[in-house]
């Protein structure tokens, strides 16, 4: 499986219109066939980032569905639609992501294809970039040590998603985490507060880590209550 | 009154010891100057955008400060500090900020900022960076008539935001056209509520008059969660 993650720096005056856009057409057009499906839909937290930037998470079976539904967008039965979202957005930037063998199973079959109901969920995304040869050792690292950290009862985080970029999929190898915040009041006080000294001593997964990465780039995004995946 | 702005992108295993040294050294080296002083330290609020980030606001009186400051930093008193920041930051990028009239902070009396590193509670911070598609002028204008002022007319337990200054990038400093808000957070719990709230907002009420209002003067900005150090001159 691959996924396609697109950031959509939106029209402000339009983003209405690019989400309807997903939700009318992107994603019953996909419910067409059984090999791609849209994942998530989501906004950027209003007050933490960038304006008016969605992003979008598409599954697709395989390289060969990708190259297909690429082809469709580009010049098939897509192409109108995306001209429509085109005219809604400044640009998009996109990379490909392939699930780590530690990420959490993910059916096509099991993604829904009607638009959900739900109350939003919050997600934390990490995206690391390792030091220069250390990608592989990092992402031992994530499976043996910072996933069972979230296994735990209690744990702020649960991780919907691992992933690193395939070749051509964006800047460099990186890995990419979904982490969906299990409580809103834990993340207010990680935001306004210092980090415990113990969390960064020898031996924590934050000193540890040190050793494989020392550049990530959080986002907190938010669910449209139709998105399919909440 | 100009204020020098700059993110640091800090050595994640010199962290702390960059942090102690721009608390023991820096604030007391700047203000050995009495045209600089070091105004604000920041983190870049942990799970909300790059690791390792610091921002630092540093006031300075006029142009000929920011001058001593250049001489002082390149061959003078700073010289050697400096050296030792940069071991621990892989960059630093800057920009030099002027208030604009009706920015709160207004022209700050230096020599009343504090340069002793005393303790305090963090406080957070949103700091909004617009890039208006109208004129400057125009956009900094509506800050203050649409935002500004409705903010400061809200009860302090409905007011998510205090705006503590505005600036604008002084000519040949960074980007133009940029203007910049500098808002403390009070209220956490409108914090949890501006983040997990799906936007939509009702353009004739207060904030989505100013929302949809805003959308004809530009539709890009970013917005950063910064936390002040406990040792933070202002906070």
């Amino acid at each position: 499986m691959l996924l396609i993650e697109e950031t959509h720096a939106a029209v402000g005056a339009r983003i209405d219109d690019l989400e309807a856009l997903y939700r009318d057409g992107w994603l019953p057009e996909l419910a067409k066939s059984g090999e791609a499906r849209l994942v998530w839909y989501l906004n950027l937290a209003h007050g933490s980032s960038l304006s008016y930037r969605v992003v979008t998470v598409t599954a697709v079976a395989d390289g060969a569905a990708w190259e297909r539904l690429s082809a469709e967008v580009t010049r098939g039965s897509l192409a109108g639609w995306r001209r429509e979202a085109d005219r809604c957005r400044h640009r998009v930037d996109s990379r490909i992501l392939v699930p780590l063998d530690c990420s959490p199973p993910l059916s096509l079959a099991d993604v829904p294809t009607a638009p959900a109901e739900a109350a939003p969920s919050i997600y934390m995304q990490d995206t690391m970039w390792p030091r220069h040869s250390m990608a592989d050792a990092y992402e031992e690292a994530l499976a043996s040590t910072y996933l069972p950290l979230l296994d735990r009862p209690g744990a702020q985080l649960s991780v919907e998603g691992a992933y690193r970029t395939a070749p051509g999929g964006g800047t460099g190898r990186q890995v990419v985490l979904m982490q969906k915040v299990r409580d809103l009041d834990r993340l207010a006080h990680l935001l306004s507060s210092e980090l415990p000294e113990s969390m960064e001593a020898p031996g924590s997964w934050m000193h540890e880590a040190l050793t494989y990465r020392e550049r990530w780039q959080s986002r907190l995004l938010r669910t449209a209550p139709w998105s399919p995946v909440a | 009154m100009l204020v020098l702005h700059e993110v640091h992108t800090v050595v994640g295993e010199h962290a702390r010891e960059f942090a102690h040294l721009c608390r023991d050294e820096l604030g007391g080296g700047l203000a050995q100057d009495p045209g600089a002083r070091l105004l604000y330290y920041f983190d870049h609020a942990a799970g909300s955008g790059p690791s390792y980030t610091v921002v630092t606001l540093t006031g300075l009186a006029d142009g000929e400060a920011l001058d001593r400051l250049v001489r002082r930093t390149h061959d003078g008193d700073l010289a050697s500090l400096w050296r030792r920041l940069d071991r621990w930051r892989h960059e630093v990028v800057g920009k030099v900020l002027a208030p604009v009239e009706w920015s709160p902070m207004g022209d700050l009396d230096l020599s009343s900022v504090p340069a002793d590193g005393a303790d305090h509670e963090p406080s957070l911070y949103m700091e909004d960076t617009g890039w208006p598609s109208a004129p400057i002028d125009d956009y900094l204008a509506f800050w203050d008539t649409s935002y500004h002022r409705f903010l400061e007319a809200l009860p302090p337990e409905r007011r998510l935001l205090r705006i503590e200054a505005c600036f604008r990038t002084a000519w040949g400093s960074g980007r133009h056209p940029e203007g910049i808000l500098l808002q403390k957070i009070g209220n956490t719990q409108a914090l949890k509520g501006l983040l997990s709230s799906t936007e939509r907002y009702d353009p004739d009420e207060w904030p989505g008059s100013y929302m949809h209002g805003a959308l004809a003067l530009r539709d890009q900005w970013e917005s950063r969660l910064l936390r002040t150090a406990r040792w933070s001159p202002l906070h």
